[in-house]
């Protein structure tokens, strides 16, 4: 494990002052949740799960788009790995408040139709993770940073989506509409469905984790 | 036993790490590579990268947001 | 005595970069957390699509029947106000948590776009990301962690296609970067 070294390039170790900027930040979000709980009760904990995201994503270097890229490029497949076993307490979660919590209210979860709009929307999104250098996730993640570039990626991202729910119509009536929503649990059953996909999943980490890395 | 510098401030990941490697070929066993980067994944991808070549990694954290990767060959 | 244990904490666990695996754990928690409580997954692409909603609406255009925002979950727009908007408050706060963990371990820094190429590529990608995301109902969280998670096909096809478009990316970097 590289050691970790704080020096200025003078060779003088410095108090870094950013720290104390975090405290000042951090009362600045006491503020902003202030704010909102006076507009709705339930606001400051969307935003508290939002500054969470956030703060798990900078301090572990969590990029979907490296995810993809180091497999591709650097033929490393550490972040995949971890991208899935996000994705199997997703699933273990999903089930069990469906199954045992959501009850009548079922379908909480994100299930829209599936088809050729879904692989070429896929396909633009990985191209313009990869050159823009971070996904969705990751681009709000290195604003935070202070990186100005995924801030021109930020203002790509808005304008192609506007244009994109603009253009939304069109892929309605040419795909989408005639395009079906594929559940596994519709297929399955609920557990049978949750069966599956943590099967799946637990065989790619292990696959991954042999054959590349 | 030489130091050589590469200058990857600006460059988005996975360019450093290509760039080092490429830059490590020419070097001889001993020598060593100083990578500068200012991206945050650099320190982890690097490092992760060329575990497999068995070489000695320090990380010096520069300035704020400013990592130099020392890797021997 | 106090302050060793305190510096021990703050540059293992603050300042500290947290393995993959760790970052994995706590992402996937904290999903399944907002789900318990607010009936939904983590997404929120559709916030900028509502952003130009309401600024449409701003200019005196009528947004009223356009399919995206009637025919699926994106009726939201017309519901709430930019501050009340889940997706909002999500984009906005992530900025923030990722401000607050940079500027906690000191490695927060203004870094200025390299070269005339950087910024074409960054508004590029931004587009195609945003564009394509609103075809696949969601971005890398909403339509490919939480799709997934939610154990809807179209999250399975979404992470399949967007290797390919990675792949391509991945080219088109090395081509003009390398």
């Amino acid at each position: 494990m590289p050691q970790t070294i704080v020096k200025t390039k003078e060779g003088k170790k410095r108090k870094i002052k950013q720290p104390y900027l975090a405290v000042a930040f951090l009362l600045v979000n006491l503020a902003i949740c202030y704010f909102l709980f006076l507009l709705k009760p339930y606001l400051p904990g969307i935003w508290i799960f939002g500054m969470g995201f956030g703060y798990v994503l900078q301090r572990s270097r969590f990029c979907f788009a490296a995810s993809f890229r180091d497999l591709i490029v650097l033929k490393n497949s550490a972040l995949m790995r971890a991208v899935i076993i996000a994705m199997i307490i997703s699933t273990i979660g999903f089930f069990l408040l469906q199954v045992l919590y959501f009850g009548q209210d079922r379908f909480a979860g994100q299930v829209f139709p599936a088809g050729f709009h879904t692989a070429l929307g896929a396909f633009f999104f990985g191209l313009g993770m990869v050159i823009a250098g971070g996904c969705a996730s990751g681009v709000l993640m290195r604003m935070g940073e202070g990186y100005l570039m995924q801030w021109l990626a930020f203002a790509g991202m808005v304008i192609g989506s506007v244009v994109g729910s603009m253009s939304f119509g069109f892929w309605e009536k040419v795909f989408i509409d005639s395009s079906p929503t594929i559940y596994l649990p519709d297929l399955f059953g609920w557990t049978g469905g949750f069966l599956i996909q943590i099967a799946v999943l637990m065989l790619l980490y292990f696959l991954f984790r042999k054959y590349i890395d | 036993m030489a130091i050589y510098f590469l200058d990857a401030l600006g460059d988005m990941c996975p360019i450093p790490a290509l760039k080092a490697e490429k830059k490590l070929k020419d070097l001889k066993e001993g020598d060593v590579l100083v990578v500068e980067s200012d991206h945050s994944c650099a320190m982890t991808s690097i490092p992760n990268y060329l575990k497999k070549r068995k070489h000695e990694i320090t990380i010096e954290v520069v300035e704020e947001g400013i990592w130099q990767i020392k890797i021997v060959k | 005595m106090n302050s060793q244990n305190g510096q021990g904490f703050y540059s293992k666990y603050i300042k500290g970069v947290w393995p993959y695996w760790l970052g994995a754990v706590f992402l996937g928690l904290l999903n399944v957390l907002f789900l318990y409580f607010y009936h939904r997954f983590w997404s929120f692409s559709a916030a900028f699509a509502y952003w130009g909603g309401w600024f449409f609406q701003e200019l005196g255009v009528s947004i009223e029947n356009w399919p995206y925002f009637n025919h699926y979950k994106y009726i939201g727009i017309f519901k709430e106000t930019f501050f009340e908007n889940t997706e909002t408050l999500l984009v906005l706060g992530m900025i923030g948590g990722a401000l607050l963990s940079a500027l906690a371990a000191g490695e927060f820094r203004i870094r200025k776009v390299k070269s005339k190429k950087h910024v074409y590529f960054a508004l590029a990608g931004g587009f195609l990301m945003g564009y394509g995301a609103r075809l696949s109902f969601g971005c890398n969280i909403g339509a490919y962690l939480s799709a997934i998670g939610s154990m809807s096909l179209h999250g399975w096809i979404f992470g399949i296609f967007t290797f390919f478009g990675a792949l391509v990316g991945s080219k088109i970097l090395i081509k003009y970067f390398l």
